[in-house]
């Protein structure tokens, strides 16, 4: 299975900014992989992917973006 | 932040001339759908319709942030006024948080553009002041 589930928080325009949180799916057994990117003024190309440490599907976890002036956590 | 875990930080590192998201007004914005041009393994894993319905669901969804009237209008949250998200006990890593980034770093991290020399010859500025971590 390759889908992809998004949160996002970002802003309209062509320089726009963008937090991305995305859920790769995957091949049945293999690690559910998380990517998160990161759009300044337009540009992203700032990709970081992570195996889950555990099976995001059996049970609801918190997933956030805490933003502010000084960072992006 | 995947549950408690802390597992990526951005730093506004605007004074070192790294540019930062903070003009823009920002909206929340969540969906799913296919991505098997690119997603697995660089699109080599197609999806496997007979799976479907894929579902994704959500629940006890929280928003807490400075509301403006217009995207233009950012006037009333950036003022002098002072936000529960700017106090640096929130807006800065614990020392038991950057502990834990440090392991998910060490042990789940799979890719980090930082460390693509091949797509980045030159390391992106902003990698340069985070390699500390």
């Amino acid at each position: 299975m390759t889908l992809f589930v998004l949160i996002q928080m970002s802003s309209d325009g062509p320089n726009h900014n963008e937090f991305d949180f995305e859920f790769l799916g995957n091949t049945t057994g293999e690690p559910y992989i998380v990517q998160t990117n990161i759009y300044v003024n337009g540009v992203g190309n700032r990709e970081q992917r992570l195996n889950l440490w555990f099976d995001p599907t059996t049970e609801f976890h918190t997933y956030s973006i805490l933003w502010s002036k000084r960072s992006v956590v | 932040m995947v549950d408690e875990t802390p597992i990526r930080v951005q730093k506004n590192l605007e004074e070192k001339g790294i540019p930062f998201a903070k003009d823009q007004a920002m909206g929340v914005y969540s969906s799913i759908w296919n991505a098997d041009d690119w997603a697995t393994q660089g699109g080599l894993v197609k999806t496997d319709w007979s799976h479907a319905p894929f579902v994704a669901s959500y629940k006890e969804f929280q928003i807490d942030a400075c509301e403006i009237p217009t995207t233009t209008d950012l006037s009333k949250c950036n003022g002098d006024q002072k936000f529960w998200w700017d106090e640096p006990t929130v807006s800065e890593l614990s020392l038991h948080q950057n502990h834990q980034l440090i392991w998910v770093r060490a042990n789940h991290m799979i890719y980090d553009y930082c460390f693509d020399a091949t797509r980045f010859p030159v390391t992106p500025l902003e990698c340069q002041h985070h390699r500390h971590l």
